[in-house]
């Protein structure tokens, strides 16, 4: 389990590319490129806890997420990128046996966030837990986790490295409305004769971008690290200061606990 | 009681020296209290500063040697009626003219300091600032924000300037789309400028 600490920032489209320009300065490195897939899945059958006098019930439930890295099947040519075909594929709920997708078979990752510490902070302060799936079928994991898929949503923008913190730019988006008929999940990753692609479309229609400055320590309990991070990052919003401006977000807006009461 | 008589004090000359020591101790003060914040201040606003105290250093030098006659022959000493046994300590600061210990260490220190440094190598320092402002840029990765064949035919780059995100695209706010991923909630259509179909991904 580490713990994340974490600011955040908007940019309009136009300031992008000026923003990106410094920000190369400032960290001294070409930014990567950032594109995934991410599945949110939920418990199929939440538990309701009864409420009742002396009873203390502190169970909570957490969406899960699995978020897979689609970077490598970008191609590079004359400066534009284009994603290979099927790359995107969104995820087939609805047809019952998606533990046989082809979706199944890419490198996901799990992540599991917690709500992140109350009280006034100068940082978002978040205890996150993550694994990788080394082996089997991730989905049929989750589905006899008692989980099942609930949305899905794509991230694409440039990360860049400066010290120890993790700057990412990015936008999501979101599987366009009336795509769903696509059947996307028997087209072969790669196949020549693929010719339809997942339509994606973004979440914000006006083209914002999203700023994410972090950094993770280890343990919660490293205190003195905690402190060396938060004073870093706020260092780096002073740099910053005229680029973009970093803030808080509501702290409830990373809530994932499943809601039933 | 006969008052003192003050005709031969030169008033004017100490005054002009206290005037310009107050400015120089208020420098150094604020420069001090720069330096010891958190965060510090911006290189050009520390060099103004450095410069502002230079400026008043000179200005002291010459009032010092301007008057330096007058104040070379003056020679200070207590009136009679001064309490000179209960004030001792205080008369005895006033009256010294060697420097405290302290602070003849400070000067000996400055001049050892400055026995090695020739300023008149100008050329010398020159060159070693060059090189140290080109080992300050390879640091970094520098870029234009044209081609270099746009620039060749001479096209004007675009005016990027430093407008901090005053500017309102009517986006969503970080929040909503934070919670669009953390709790699958779709932000509610507000959106100035209709979604884009974004197909197959292309830059």
């Amino acid at each position: 389990m580490i713990q994340q600490l974490s600011l955040y920032s908007h940019l309009p489209d136009t300031q992008l590319k000026m923003v990106l320009h410094t920000l190369v300065a400032i960290c001294g490195m070409r930014p990567d490129d950032i594109l995934e897939h991410s599945l949110v899945w939920k418990p199929t059958n939440p538990f309701v806890p009864v409420l009742s006098a002396g009873q203390v019930n502190q169970i909570e439930q957490y969406g899960i997420t699995m978020t897979h890295d689609l970077n490598h099947m970008i191609s590079h040519s004359r400066g534009a990128i284009t994603l290979k075909n099927g790359a995107v594929k969104k995820f087939d709920a609805g047809r019952g046996n998606y533990c046989e997708s082809k979706l199944a078979e890419r490198q996901w990752g799990i992540t599991i966030f917690e709500v992140p510490e109350a009280g006034k902070r100068k940082v978002v302060s978040q205890s996150i837990s993550k694994a990788k799936i080394k082996e089997g079928n991730p989905f049929e994991f989750a589905e006899r986790l008692g989980y099942s898929f609930a949305y899905e949503y794509w991230t694409k923008g440039y990360k860049l490295i400066h010290g120890n913190a993790i700057i990412r730019i990015f936008r999501v988006y979101k599987l366009k409305k009336g795509a769903e008929s696509i059947e996307e999940d028997i087209m072969e990753v790669d196949g020549p004769e693929t010719t339809a692609e997942t339509e994606l479309e973004l979440l914000d229609g006006s083209k914002r971008w999203i700023i994410k400055v972090y950094i993770n320590v280890s343990q919660i309990t490293d205190l003195e690290g905690l402190h060396r991070a938060t004073s870093e990052l706020e260092k780096i919003k002073v740099e910053v200061n005229g680029l973009f401006e970093l803030s808080l977000p509501v702290g409830s807006s990373f809530d994932t606990r499943i809601r039933n009461r | 009681m006969e008052s003192p008589d003050i005709s031969a004090v030169p008033v004017e000359a100490l005054e002009q020296l206290r005037l310009r020591l107050t400015q120089v101790t208020h420098s150094l003060g604020k420069l001090q209290a720069q330096l010891h914040q958190p965060s510090l201040p911006s290189w050009p606003s520390l060099q103004s500063q450095f410069i502002i105290l230079l400026t008043q250093l000179i200005s002291l030098s010459q009032t010092l040697s301007l008057h330096s006659d007058i104040l070379q022959q003056t020679v200070a000493y207590p009136l009679p009626n001064f309490p000179s046994r209960t004030e001792e300590g205080l008369l005895t600061t006033l009256l010294r003219k060697k420097p405290l210990p302290e602070v003849e260490k400070w000067v000996n220190n400055g001049h050892e300091l400055a026995q090695g440094i020739k300023v008149k190598d100008v050329e010398d320092f020159c060159s070693w600032a060059a090189e140290v402002v080109r080992d300050i840029r390879d640091n970094h990765m520098w870029f234009g924000f044209s081609t270099q064949r746009e620039l060749d035919d001479g096209a004007v780059a675009e005016e990027y300037t430093l407008k901090a995100a005053e500017e309102d695209d009517g986006g969503i706010p970080v929040d909503k789309v934070l919670q669009f991923m953390y709790q699958g909630r779709e932000p509610s259509a507000q959106q100035v400028i209709p979604p884009r179909p974004f197909n197959a991904m292309r830059n």
